[in-house]
């Protein structure tokens, strides 16, 4: 596949992302001006966290590439993207004073613009680790060894999880608690997907991934708790 | 008397944030375009020109939307502003291996 097409998915993936986004916002009649502020917060929170999260990859820090390395040829990272993307929200909304929560606006758009941009890494990158099953999939550099199409269980659960969001927005009120529910939702599926993904085992036999999803489940503990202390909301008005 | 407060600023306009995207995605091109003429107009591969013009090219669209999008929502046109952060952040994520691709185009054909 030319190296294009990984580009071309992700672009795809980010105009679907900003019209469900859109779509949400309607949906919910949640018309903000600065909501232009959170959509910028997204992005530059996330390209800067995708693209410099994968620097500080050995705890020896001379093993690891310079800052400009990384920039020009370092891996990108979705994980440490969505981090970056949940920060740059954080401080966006500090800047505007945009008190309100956000996060059940950005989840079926986060969930779709993934299934999307995903198509670009299962046509482009090494899919998983040798399979035995008959979904194995075969590509030029591992001839003849079905290996498992890990981003394409991926898309799968960025799907279902999109039609979970969807069926359940107006039945669960609790501001918030879509979002939170579908991060920890990626998180888990996230570390199971990662023994078949096939990325270099660093350490106890778990991979990079594996071992900053640990690092934030604590974070991710929290707002659950933070969640469940919160009141839910009256059912979202819907306009006929 | 009372002295009049600072006036309000001007509402965020979508045609504006969207011309600040296309500000800022053009910047990402022009970098990538430059670039390439250079590396074709040098016949240098991939080595330490790419590697340092690439740097200082992004370093310099990043310094410009970063002081332009700063000045614009302070003072300025908020969703020009906003719209130049969104669509460099943009860039950033779907563009460098197009721009990639373009250098690599360009050495082959020098």
């Amino acid at each position: 596949m030319p190296a294009g097409t990984h580009d071309a998915f992700v672009a795809l993936g980010l105009a679907v992302g900003g019209l469900v986004f859109a779509a949400e916002v309607r949906r919910r009649d949640r018309r903000d001006e600065r909501l232009w502020y959170l959509v910028a917060g997204v992005l530059v929170g996330g390209a800067l966290g995708g693209r410099l999260g994968a620097w500080l990859q050995h705890l020896d820090l001379r093993q690891n590439a310079t800052l400009a390395e990384q920039w020009a040829y370092g891996n990108r990272s979705i994980l440490s993207g969505l981090a970056g993307a949940y920060v740059g929200v954080l401080v966006a909304k500090r800047l505007c004073g945009y008190t309100a929560p956000s996060g059940d606006l950005f989840a079926p758009a986060v969930a779709a613009g993934m299934a999307v941009g995903r198509i670009g890494c299962l046509l482009t990158e090494l899919p998983g680790t040798p399979t035995g099953g008959d979904w194995g999939v075969t590509v030029d550099a591992v001839p003849g060894v079905p290996l498992h199409p890990s981003f394409a269980y991926e898309i799968a659960f960025h799907l279902l999880a999109l039609a979970a969001l969807v069926l359940a927005r107006d039945r669960i009120t609790r501001p918030d608690a879509l979002f939170t529910a579908y991060l920890a939702g990626y998180a888990g599926f996230r570390f199971a997907v990662e023994f078949v993904r096939g990325n270099e085992v660093v350490a106890a036999g778990l991979t990079r991934p594996q071992w900053f999803l640990l690092a934030c489940a604590p974070l991710l503990a929290g707002r659950v708790a933070a969640l469940r202390r919160r009141p839910a909301a009256g059912r979202p008005q819907v306009p006929a | 008397m009372i002295p009049a407060g600072p006036p309000p600023p001007r509402p965020i306009r979508a045609r504006a944030v969207w011309s600040g995207v296309g500000l800022a995605v053009l910047g990402h091109l022009l970098v990538a375009g430059l670039l390439a003429v250079v590396l074709w107009a040098t016949g240098d591969g991939l080595g330490q020109l790419f590697i340092g013009g690439s740097l200082l090219g992004q370093l310099v669209l990043f310094a410009t939307v970063t002081t332009a999008g700063t000045v614009l929502i302070v003072k300025g046109d908020r969703g020009l502003g906003l719209g130049l952060f969104i669509g460099w952040a943009a860039g950033l994520i779907v563009l460098p291996v197009v721009g990639f691709g373009i250098c690599v185009a360009a050495i082959s054909a020098s």
